[in-house]
């Protein structure tokens, strides 16, 4: 099945099924898409971190507001979402395994 | 000697890489955003990277109580696929209270109850023993909240 949307490392923009560019998928888009995979949240805080794990509790996703501290990247003024994968690893759209402080790992959404 | 505040680090987008207890100190193994307050900050690829993030230690001593830690001690793994060091979980909120920090992660509530905290900036090596003296370090006292500053010894 075609994902929605998928961030792309290379690239660093979102795209759609078809390899097109599209805009950044919400986070109620973010919660869709995880719900439909069977994936259920597992932890939110006050300040809007949300977390959401597979049916074996493995930590998948994770939606995080944006930073509302001065002096960091461009991309910390935006709510953002980092992906796991059944492993652990943290990967891109494609599934690809990015590393911790890439874009990618903080790929921007909108709220 | 100047002053440096807490804006300096944004530890809610920090990873926690591992921890060292020892006698009455803890040590905690973090990689830290910094943001351009802090004297280590340097500029990034903003196109593929984050932020400017730096490996640090946060060194708590005497502790007096401690919650949600318990292996005496996780060492930091290197990756060397990604070239980089595992985290064990993400920070997403660090609170000063009176006499204690509260770090709240994916994972756990950690507490640790102690009078002072240090925070050292390492941008190379992971051994840092806790007695040896960093270039840059922050000092927070924890009570009262409102009045926390670190201060950075150049």
């Amino acid at each position: 099945m075609l994902e929605p949307f998928r961030f792309n490392s290379i690239s660093g923009r979102w795209h759609g099924p078809a390899g097109q560019f599209i805009q950044p998928p919400t986070a109620n888009d973010l919660r869709a898409w995880a719900s439909s995979k069977g994936w259920t949240m597992t932890h939110t805080t006050l300040a809007g971190f949300e977390t959401w794990a597979d049916t074996f509790g493995i930590k998948r996703m994770k939606i995080k507001p944006a930073s509302t501290q001065v002096g960091l990247g461009p991309y910390s003024r935006y709510p953002r979402v980092t992906l796991w994968n059944s492993n652990g690893q943290r990967v891109d759209g494609f599934g690809q395994p990015v590393a911790k402080k890439s874009l990618a790992a903080h790929a921007p959404i909108r709220l | 000697m100047k002053t440096l505040g807490i804006e300096a680090v944004d530890f809610t987008d920090s990873y926690l890489l591992g921890w060292k207890k020892v006698h009455d100190s803890v040590v905690l193994f973090l990689e830290l955003l910094l943001t351009e307050e802090h004297p280590q900050f340097q500029p990034f690829d903003e196109e593929q990277e984050y932020g400017c993030y730096k490996l640090g230690s946060f060194i708590f001593n005497p502790v007096t109580q401690l919650q949600g830690l318990h292996q005496s001690e996780i060492k930091p793994r290197w990756n060397e696929t990604l070239k980089e060091y595992e985290d064990i979980t993400e920070v997403n909120e660090i609170f000063f209270e009176n006499e204690y920090v509260q770090i709240e992660t994916d994972d756990s509530l950690i507490t640790i109850y102690c009078p002072e905290a240090e925070l050292i900036i390492a941008s190379i090596g992971w051994v840092i023993p806790i007695d040896v003296p960093k270039p840059v370090h922050q000092r927070f006292p924890i009570s009262p909240p409102q009045t926390i500053r670190a201060t950075v010894v150049s």
